[in-house]
This record gives C-alpha cells, sequence and structure tokens, in this order.
C-alpha cells in the first residue's frame, strides 16, 4: 500500500511538472461557427455559457434535444424502447385507425410509472414546449450520424463534446423502422435503426431494445440566429 | 395582549404525553435496524446477522432458538463490527452449529429491549431441492430496485446471489438508502400469533462500484471469506472470493472479477490459483457448481469492452472441471447462452456438455441496448430482472423474473409444502426457442447439457417460435395491424368490426417426414374473455406485415377446427392439440398457421403477440419411430440453417454430433447475396488454415462431401469472405 501511494505522489509530481511547462492552449471557441446553445426558451447562448437545453446546428439547420444528468426527463442515462405512432392520422381516418408501431414500455427512465419508450419523451418534451418548440421527434439516420464527429479524442463518444455533453458510447434511435433483423434476433424480424456513438456504426436492433435517444426538430424558418 | 413564554409549554407536554402513549403501546424496542443475512461457509449450520445501530445502542447482542419459544433461546454476542464509508456503522453476530434444514428465530436486542422477530432457513444437508434468486446491478434505479426487492418477498428463495455493484458511488448514503430498500425483501409470517419477518440470506459479490473500498461486502454484509486465509475477523481483499457447498447438491463460486484491475495482480494470482484448486479438490463434492462475479467475459452491449482477460482466468478451468451454470451482471440486460466450451479466445457451443452462461444484471440499474449477440447466444433483452433457479438432484430449471407487480405471493405454508413452488402471474421472460424455461441436466462428464429448445431431439418437447402474429378486422379490412400495441385480438363484435388473429410457426427445424406425438400452443391472455372461440387451420397463405381482413378473404381463410376454447382468466393459456397432427397438416398443406375467431361471442380477447410481450409458443414432440428412420440400423439426419447473415471476416459456427455408421456427409450452402465461404471440419472450430474442406469458390453455391465420416462432432462454418446475406446452410448424412 505504502508502495503504491509513492508511485502515485511520484506520477502526481511528474504531471505536475510537465503541466507546468506545459500549459494546455487557450480554449478556441470549437466549431462555434456550426453549432449555438438555446436554452430552455429557445434564445440563442454565450458559447461558454450554461446551463442550455438545446442545440441549434447552423449547417444543417436542426435543433437537438441537450442531454442532462440531473435526473429531469433529459437525462442522458435514461433508455427507451423504440415505439412511435404510425402512420400519422389522416384526416379522413378514425383515431381508431392511427396504429403504433414498435414495443411500448421496455426501458427505463423515472418519470414514468411504467417503464419508457421513445413515444414516452417525445410527448413530454412536446408538452414542455422544450426550448419554446413543439414538433420533437426522432431523428432520421441521416440526421442523426450529421453529429458523428471522428474527431474526438479516442475513447470517447463520436461527438463533439463541447455542445452535446453527457453522450453515451451506446445505440441512440432513428426514425427508421421496418428494418430486417439477423442472426439471434432473426425471429423478430423487424426493428429500428439506431446510430451507436462508440464506433459510428448504424445497425437493426430490435424495438424492444432499450437504447439512447436524442430527440431533434427543424429550426423555425424565422429562426432568430443572431448571437447574444 | 399577548403573553411571551420562552416555548409553547402546551405543545411540549402534548408531545411528550404523545410519546409516553407510544412507548406503553409498543414493547420495548432495541436501537438498531437494517437487519442482513448472509452466508459465507456451510449454511446448513452457520449465518452472519448483521445490523447496524438507530440511534445509540449499546452492547447488542442477538437471541436466537429453534422455536418462537423466547423463553428457550440463547444469546450471541457481536463477533466483528465495522464501519464502511466513514458513518454506516454494523455490528456482526456469527450463529453456529444450527440445525440443518431448520427455521431460526432471532432477535436483535441491547439496552431498549429487543427488535422486531425475524426468522430464516438453513440449508439442507441432504438432497433436498430448493429455489435461488440470482442477480445484480442495484446501483441506481431505486423504483425497479424496490420491485426486484418485493418480488423476493414473494418468491421465498433459499437464499440469494448477488452480482455486485450494490450502490452507484458506494457512500455510507447510499448504502443506508439500498439497506432501507432491503427490507422490502422480508416476507411476513405470522407464527403462533406472532409477527415474523422472514429474512433471506445473500452472498454478495464484488462489483466495479465497490472498487473504491475491497472490503465492502465484508464491511457491509460481514463476509469473512476462508478461501485464502483463514475466517480472520478481518475485513480485506480476501473476503471478495470464496466457494462453499449450499447442500450436497450446490457448491458456489463468488469471484472477483475487478483483480483484473492494474495494480491487484497478486490477488489476481492468489484467487486463480486457489480457484483452480478448490475446483479440482472440492468441485466434484456436490452435484452442480455454480459460480457469480460482475464482470462478463464478453458483455452483450458494445458499449462494454470483452474482458478476455477472465476469459483468459476461467474459461477452461470452469469447462474441465464442470462449471454448470454461471451468473454474470454489470450490462444491465439478460442473456442466455448455449452450453459453452472455450475455442481458441472465444467460446463454441456444444451440445455434448458444456457451460451455461446467463446475465447480465438489472436489478434497478436502467436497462441497455442488448445489441451484441453471439454466435452462441441463445436470446437476449433490455429488461429488468434476476434470475430464478430451481435445483434439484438431476435437473436445474431457469427462469428470468421481471419485476411486475402481478406476481402473487408465496405463504410461509406455501413454502413449506413445496421448496420448488413459483408464485403465479409472475412475468418470466420468454427466451426465442426456450421459452420462459431452461432446463439442464448434466452429461456423465458433470457438464451442462440444455434439454429443452433448438437443442432438443426426438423425445423430448420442440419449442416453435413464432414467426407471424397479426390481427385483421372486418371494419378496417384493409389495414394492416402487424406490432400493434394491443397485440393479438379476437372480437365477434368490436368497433373494429370483427376481430380474428392469424398466427404462423418456424418449422425450418422440422424433418418432412416428421409425426406429431404431442402438441401445445401457448399464449398469453392479456384481457379475458367468458366467451368461445375456435381455432382453425389458415387455408391461405399470409404473412404478418401485409395480412389484412380482405387479404386472407376473411373468414375463408377459416381451414380445419382444431379445437375451441374460453380464455376465461389473465395468464397463460395452453391448449392441448395433440391429436390434430399439426405438423403433418401443415407440411402436407402448407404452413399458414392458425386463425384464432369468435366462435360467437361478442366478449372480445385480448392476448400478446411477440411485439407486446411473451410470444406464443408451439411445444411440439415428434414421434421417435416415425418414417423419418429404417428401424434398428444407423439412421441418418440433416441439420439446416437458413438465412445466415455476416460481415466480412465474420464466422458463424455450427455443430453437429454425427452417429457411427454413417456413409456420406453433404454440407452444402447456396442462396442469398454477397460472398460466404463453407468450412468444415471434425472436433474442432476450422480456421483459416485449419480444416477439413473448403471449397473457396466465389459467391455462396458450395458443397463439401466426406465419405465414411468419422463419428462425433462436426463442425460446419460460415467464413465472410466479403459480406453476406441470407445464406442457407444444409447438412445431411446417411448410413
Amino acid at each position: 500500500m505504502k508502495q503504491r501511494l509513492l508511485i502515485g505522489a511520484i506520477l502526481f509530481i511528474i504531471i505536475a511538472a510537465y503541466a507546468a511547462l506545459n500549459p494546455p492552449p487557450i480554449p478556441q471557441p470549437i466549431a462555434s461557427d456550426r453549432f449555438i446553445k438555446l436554452d430552455a426558451s429557445g434564445m440563442p447562448m454565450d458559447i461558454w455559457a450554461g446551463p442550455w437545453a438545446c442545440i441549434l446546428d447552423q449547417k444543417t439547420g436542426l435543433i437537438w434535444e441537450n442531454k442532462t444528468d440531473n435526473e429531469n426527463i433529459h437525462d442522458a442515462y435514461w433508455t427507451y424502447s423504440w415505439f412511435n405512432q404510425y402512420p400519422i392520422i389522416k384526416e379522413s381516418e378514425s383515431l381508431q385507425d392511427a396504429s403504433f408501431k414498435g414495443t411500448p414500455n421496455k426501458g427505463d427512465c423515472y418519470f414514468e410509472e411504467e417503464r419508457c419508450d421513445t413515444l414516452d419523451l417525445i410527448q413530454r418534451t412536446r408538452t414542455h414546449q422544450l426550448c419554446g418548440l413543439k414538433h420533437w421527434r426522432l431523428p432520421s439516420t441521416e440526421e442523426l450520424q450529421s453529429l458523428l464527429d471522428h474527431s474526438v479524442r479516442i475513447g470517447e463518444a463520436l461527438i463533439q463534446p463541447a455542445f452535446f455533453p453527457h453522450t453515451k458510447k451506446g445505440d441512440y434511435w432513428t426514425s427508421d423502422f421496418d428494418k430486417d433483423l439477423t442472426g439471434v434476433y432473426q425471429h423478430l424480424k423487424f426493428g429500428a435503426l439506431a446510430v451507436n456513438f462508440k464506433d459510428g456504426s448504424v445497425k437493426p436492433i430490435p424495438y424492444q431494445n432499450a437504447a439512447f435517444v436524442r430527440l431533434v426538430t427543424e429550426a423555425s424558418k424565422n429562426f432568430n440566429i443572431s448571437q447574444p | 395582549m399577548n403573553i411571551e413564554r420562552p416555548f409553547n409549554l402546551a405543545k411540549l407536554m402534548s408531545l411528550s404525553s404523545l410519546l409516553a402513549v407510544s412507548t406503553l403501546s409498543f414493547e420495548a424496542h432495541s436501537a438498531t435496524k437494517h437487519v442482513r443475512l448472509s452466508w459465507d461457509s456451510d449454511p446448513a449450520h452457520n449465518a452472519v446477522i448483521g445490523f447496524s445501530p438507530d440511534g445509540t445502542s449499546n452492547s447488542p447482542y442477538v437471541k436466537y432458538g429453534t422455536d418462537t419459544n423466547e423463553s428457550s433461546w440463547s444469546s450471541q454476542s457481536v463477533s466483528q463490527s465495522t464501519t464502511f464509508g466513514g458513518s454506516l456503522d454494523s455490528h456482526f453476530v456469527r450463529l453456529n452449529n444450527l440445525n440443518a434444514h431448520s427455521a431460526v428465530y432471532f432477535r436483535v436486542c441491547d439496552q431498549d429491549g429487543c427488535g422486531d422477530r425475524f426468522w430464516f432457513q438453513t440449508a439442507p444437508a441432504d438432497d433436498s431441492p430448493f429455489i435461488v434468486a440470482a442477480g445484480g446491478d442495484t446501483r441506481t434505479g431505486w423504483t425497479n430496485r424496490q420491485k426486484g426487492n418485493t418480488l423476493i418477498s414473494k418468491l421465498r428463495p433459499l437464499f440469494i446471489m448477488h452480482g455486485g455493484d450494490f450502490t452507484d458511488s458506494n457512500n455510507a448514503s447510499q448504502m443506508k438508502a439500498w439497506l432501507d430498500d432491503w427490507t422490502l425483501t422480508y416476507s411476513s409470517d405470522q407464527i403462533n400469533g406472532l409477527s415474523y419477518n422472514r429474512i433471506y440470506p445473500l452472498i454478495p459479490t464484488h462489483g466495479n462500484h465497490e472498487d473504491g473500498n475491497y472490503s465492502t461486502i465484508c464491511q457491509v454484509f460481514g463476509v469473512d471469506s476462508s478461501a485464502t486465509n483463514n475466517q480472520d475477523g478481518q475485513c480485506n481483499p480476501y473476503d471478495t472470493y470464496s466457494a462453499f457447498n449450499i447442500s450436497p447438491l450446490l457448491r458456489v463460486y463468488t469471484l472477483n472479477s475487478q483483480f483484473k484491475d492494474s495494480g491487484w495482480g497478486a490477488y489476481a494470482t492468489a484467487m486463480n490459483n486457489w480457484l483452480e484448486s478448490d475446483l479440482a479438490n472440492n468441485g466434484s463434492s456436490a452435484k452442480w457448481r455454480f459460480a457469480q462475479y460482475h464482470k462478463p467475459m464478453f458483455p452483450h452491449y458494445t458499449g462494454k469492452s470483452d474482458n478476455q482477460i477472465l476469459f483468459d482466468w476461467w474459461a477452461q478451468a470452469f469447462y474441465d472441471d464442470a462449471m454448470n451454470l454461471v451468473v454474470e451482471s454489470d450490462t444491465h440486460i439478460t442473456k442466455v447462452t448455449k452450453a459453452l466450451l472455450p475455442s481458441g479466445n472465444q467460446f463454441s457451443e456444444t451440445t455434448s456438455g458444456g457451460t451455461v452462461y446467463v446475465g447480465e444484471g438489472s436489478w434497478g440499474a436502467p436497462a441497455r441496448s442488448a445489441n451484441d449477440p453471439k454466435s452462441w447466444t441463445i436470446d437476449l433483452a433490455s429488461i429488468q430482472q434476476f434470475k430464478v433457479i430451481s435445483v434439484t438432484k438431476d435437473a436445474l430449471e431457469v427462469r428470468t423474473a421481471q419485476f411486475d407487480a402481478s406476481a402473487s405471493t408465496l405463504s410461509r405454508a406455501d413454502r413449506q409444502s413445496d421448496p420448488l413452488l413459483l408464485p403465479s402471474n409472475v412475468n418470466w421472460w420468454s427466451a426465442n426457442q426456450i421459452g420462459e424455461v431452461m432446463q439442464l441436466e448434466r452429461n456423465s462428464s458433470q457438464r451442462t447439457v440444455i434439454t429443452n429448445g433448438g437443442g432438443g431431439n426426438g423425445g423430448d418437447f420442440i419449442s416453435l417460435a413464432v414467426t407471424d402474429d397479426v390481427f385483421i378486422s372486418s371494419s378496417n379490412s384493409n389495414t394492416n395491424y402487424n406490432g400493434d400495441s394491443d397485440g393479438l385480438l379476437a372480437d365477434g363484435s368490436s368497433s373494429l368490426g370483427e376481430l380474428e388473429t392469424l398466427i404462423k410457426f418456424d418449422l425450418s427445424s422440422i424433418p418432412d417426414c416428421a409425426v406429431t406425438a404431442e402438441a401445445q400452443l401457448t399464449f398469453n391472455v392479456t384481457d379475458r374473455s367468458t366467451g368461445s372461440y375456435n381455432l382453425y387451420f389458415g387455408l391461405g397463405d399470409w404473412a404478418e406485415n401485409s395480412a389484412t381482413w380482405n387479404s386472407v378473404g376473411g373468414s375463408n381463410q377459416h381451414g380445419t377446427l382444431v379445437t375451441s376454447f374460453t380464455p376465461s382468466s389473465t395468464g397463460l393459456m395452453t391448449l392441448n392439440l395433440s391429436s390434430a397432427n399439426v405438423l403433418e397438416h401443415w407440411l402436407n398443406n402448407g404452413n399458414y398457421g392458425f386463425v384464432i375467431a369468435s366462435a360467437g361471442t361478442t366478449n372480445g380477447v385480448d392476448m400478446d403477440s411477440k411485439e407486446t410481450g411473451m410470444s406464443p409458443v408451439l411445444k411440439v414432440k415428434l414421434e421417435e419411430n416415425d418414417s423419418c428412420g429404417g428401424g434398428g440400423e444407423p439412421e441418418g439426419g440433416s441439420f439446416a440453417r437458413l438465412n445466415q447473415t455476416g460481415n466480412k471476416g465474420d464466422w458463424l459456427h455450427f455443430n453437429v454430433d454425427i452417429p457411427t455408421g454413417m456413409n456420406t456427409l453433404n454440407v452444402t450452402i447456396n442462396g442469398g447475396t454477397g460472398d460466404g465461404d463453407l468450412y468444415v471440419r471434425k472436433g474442432q472450430e476450422p480456421t483459416l488454415n485449419s480444416y477439413d474442406c473448403r471449397p473457396w469458390l466465389n459467391g455462396n453455391s458450395e458443397t463439401c462431401k466426406v465419405n465414411n465420416p468419422e463419428a462425433g462432432t462436426w463442425f460446419f462454418s460460415l467464413q465472410g469472405y466479403g459480406d453476406f446475406d441470407g445464406i442457407n446452410l444444409n447438412a445431411s448424412w446417411a448410413p
């Protein structure tokens, strides 16, 4: 034990000395030309300010849900089974015709009486009008892939950490469903696509899987992108 | 005018009288709480009772006896006191020389009197059967954790194996909350007019969330392992691994996967040397061997890295010394594997005896995406669960309990009358091809063989998975309801008109000449009906993602009537179809499945579909001496794995036991897209350089012919020369 303490102390001194001789570079406003933080009412924030509720991607015009670490409904730790209303009800159809796709209540968040699915998060986020917006939904595969960033440090989730903190190295649901399952899951036949932020891969997984979710919505056309 | 008083005397007086009344209305009570029980050696005769002070508790001790007559009880003093995380004080009392297979009644006492009454059951010293619960990862998600704990109180297991990660930060306040929740595992019993809590012994494991303190399971549960040191009354990292016989039926190994981390090499060596020696010398002293440790060798979630080092440490020893069942944790999913044997730096499946691995810990902690199945995985899912294992002399039954409140409660009398009884209405997870119960037996080398599911052969029930299930509506006659959240519906009249359910099963494992000996259809009724329903054979082909009322012609889909039934209660309903020759019907007329339709009733029934819950299952038993074989002569056989998919570089291995006396063995692949290569090898998994046959052609049409194949295990493998998709592999052998 003593020996380990001693080694620890020596290591600390070496690291401290190295840090003193090599001060970290002054932080540059990373990718500030692309992402803008928005507060809970949708107002743009300074790049170093926080907390922020959403992120505007000026490249794609999409606004993304920011994940949290405070056990509210946007906590990054919660998982959801894939469950959505489909097809979107047409005026000519009665409510009973609106069928649901996927598997309800097979993930874990702690804001629902039952277990959780994607529709739970979508409906609550719409009701709360996160960032003043109502049309929250699951992203398409292409939309979610647009956030993949392979320039991050090895071992980190493949996304810009300064704007998308708490991102897990795991599967995030897309809206793309009715995808053939293979192997062990072949008997379940169909699932939805998930983008894996550990390796960037896109794979169909069963609707019943508990995966992470980052919701998206379009910035309205008259959204004011002026910096604060 | 107000009279100022220094304090409100009247209020103080009423408060103190209230206190006096409450003291009078209850008997004197010790200042202790968080009573817990653990096992760390010979549980037929020993147990460790732990508790914490609730206020000031002076010289606490335990009074205990063999019946509820407290005047005959003995006293036992504290043998060890610990402080965990700076502020969680615990005292431990060791009871020794207990009677095997008996109730022990006890109370924790101190200067204030004695606390709540508890009782527990010691382990049997004979081959009496029992139930074990095994799970892990209770560190977050207190609602799920509490639901799981409540299920323990209903289940009344003999003991509990916990795979580690008790709390998130391993601090005193979180551990106190954990101990609060653990009290939900107590069952309430009235015994001779007195209120007792039945308490269940725990065998705890060290998880990575305990890494800040390698004495956690000693400091919190009083575990003092004798694996390397004798029980020394001290807490140290040597207490994190142990092995002892529960009874002559079972020896439980608890291992510390966290010794793989740097800095723990000396402990790892000590543990692994001890393990090899113990397995070799003491492993066979019980009929069954279980192991628990925290980190899976091969987690079934891509967010977790493989722990190759654990495989290198243990997998071969487990196989060599017939470890029967391993319970892993950490990933927050469920999985069950085939019987496995190590092969190179991975596992391969075997039907001739191996080790079954189950897991992977989600007793509270949020479920994760079960996205990394292996070629040897039977099934996996993102659920909250622990395993419930029925242990008998000749067989194990492994179930996966989900934590729904629907489970009924076993009484003390229920458990006394049947040590294997399980509560009704537990939401058991149904694994593909296996169903809710995995049945395990030992072969002559004491290794595990799975006796139900896909591995079954003639004489056993085979569970056929649903490939398609959907309901159709006469009102919305062009709507397809596949995957609907209502599951499967049938009704003579509803707001959607007449509703009928279509179900179809996977017959790919059934030989063309099969003769049905027995057949049972099981489905889960979620909304019952007092009316009668008919089960028909389907008349025309359909698929679940396109079937509508119009596409199957409504009631024109009704073929021969198979049976009628009334789904009068919710839960699993099983129909005996043994006289209907279901397999022959489908093999001769086309696999169009069943139709469930109202026999006139307008009281609707709802059932789970494979998308909403427990999938319908058809269990069939084939005639042993059917026309497939040739009597006393050696019989040929066949094997098929259809629609196989893999990426470039992937290996998919299958193995089959070829009997003696065969003249030919033909293995072919065909169909699909891409470029998969066929490899065939006797005895071992083939590699790129070692094989008995490899056609190595472009595309997916390849054949290996082996003359006079040696009897024994043959491996048929697909290797991704490029990506491949939809390849069918067929093999046949004949005398």
